[in-house]
């Protein structure tokens, strides 16, 4: 073992603090957030009335995708990676955090809702204009949030794919109409997130295995 | 400059430049303990896994050097049962943390000193 002569106590903290994310379960999440804007006609199946089958099937789909995070971080991670309560600086920051993404997932349904209801149709921007911005504003705006605060500097990449999917998936849309375009955008995109972190997820069971300390 | 090692004088210069290297925390300055100590300060707490995960110490090695540090006051150990299995969380008390602290200062003057 070796220890270096001086130790840099900031470091030392944001080495161990990134060690909480080599499951590879926050990549999952995401790449689930991102698939299910490729799946969102799934709800027409179910008879559900246009516009809620959208809406039924990103919520229940990102709900389920929290789930897995929450049950997988307890049940997976911290039998294998132990357990470590960071100081009050990451407490605080988790706080600022939950706040932003309160008022983010606030903010998406009602711009959700406008969009679904054609008021954006009204405002003679070109539609793949519109759609990058919507992308930026909230896809990537809030994965680059999360990027910042988990320090996680993958996910960056992550939100600047998911923030021009909406772009791409409006350029394609004369092409392949709709629901197809989305599916094969965000299918795609959300497809390679999720098998990234399921790569980082097998590679970490292999890693560690359970303790019964 | 003076080093005093063993209250001998490694090398002659004005007193008020003497680094007492005697009074270096032995308990602290062992490199495994040192490791475990550092990890403990940036953080709150963590049980027994989340703390050989990070210093990469093997079991027993890494009681042996907890149950040196409990000893000394500089580490408390709270002890549960959680879904039938024992759970030990570990935390930096208030004496370890200024020890750790004085630690840290005399060894950053010591290297200032050696590095001029």
């Amino acid at each position: 073992m070796e220890v270096t002569e001086q130790i840099d106590i900031k470091e030392l903290e944001k080495k161990a603090w990134k060690s909480t994310f080599q499951d590879g379960l926050w990549d999952i999440y995401f790449g689930l957030i991102l698939l299910s804007l490729g799946f969102s006609w799934l709800g027409s199946f179910f008879g559900l009335p246009e516009t809620v089958d959208v809406l039924v099937t990103l919520f229940s789909w990102d709900i389920g995708a929290m789930v897995l995070l929450i049950l997988g971080k307890k049940y997976i991670t911290q039998p294998r990676m132990g357990f470590v309560k960071f100081g009050p600086g990451r407490k605080k920051k988790k706080k600022q955090l939950a706040i932003f993404l309160g008022l983010n997932v606030s903010l998406t349904i009602i711009a959700l809702i406008i969009t679904m209801l054609g008021f954006l149709q009204q405002l003679f921007i070109p539609g793949f204009v519109l759609m990058l911005a919507i992308g930026l504003i909230f896809i990537t705006l809030p994965f680059s949030t999360i990027a910042y605060f988990l320090q996680l500097n993958r996910l960056y990449l992550y939100a600047l794919l998911g923030g021009f999917g909406l772009f791409f998936s409006e350029l394609l849309y004369p092409i392949t109409g709709s629901p197809i375009n989305d599916f094969i955008i965000f299918g795609g995109v959300g497809l390679i997130i999720t098998t990234t972190g399921l790569a980082i997820f097998i590679k970490f069971l292999s890693n560690y295995s359970t303790s019964q300390k | 400059m003076k080093i005093i090692i063993n209250k001998k004088v490694a090398s002659d210069d004005t007193d008020d430049e003497v680094i007492p290297v005697i009074e270096i925390d032995k308990l602290i300055h062992e490199p495994a303990r040192l490791l475990i100590i550092s990890f403990l300060y940036v953080i709150e707490s963590a049980n027994f896994l989340g703390i050989q995960r990070q210093t990469k110490l093997s079991d027993g090695n890494l009681s042996s050097h907890l149950s040196k540090l409990e000893s000394a006051g500089y580490v408390t150990v709270e002890k549960s049962i959680k879904n039938k299995k024992t759970n030990t969380q570990l935390k930096l008390s208030k004496g370890g943390r200024e020890a750790f602290e004085v630690y840290r200062k005399k060894m950053t003057q010591i290297l200032a000193k050696t590095e001029n």
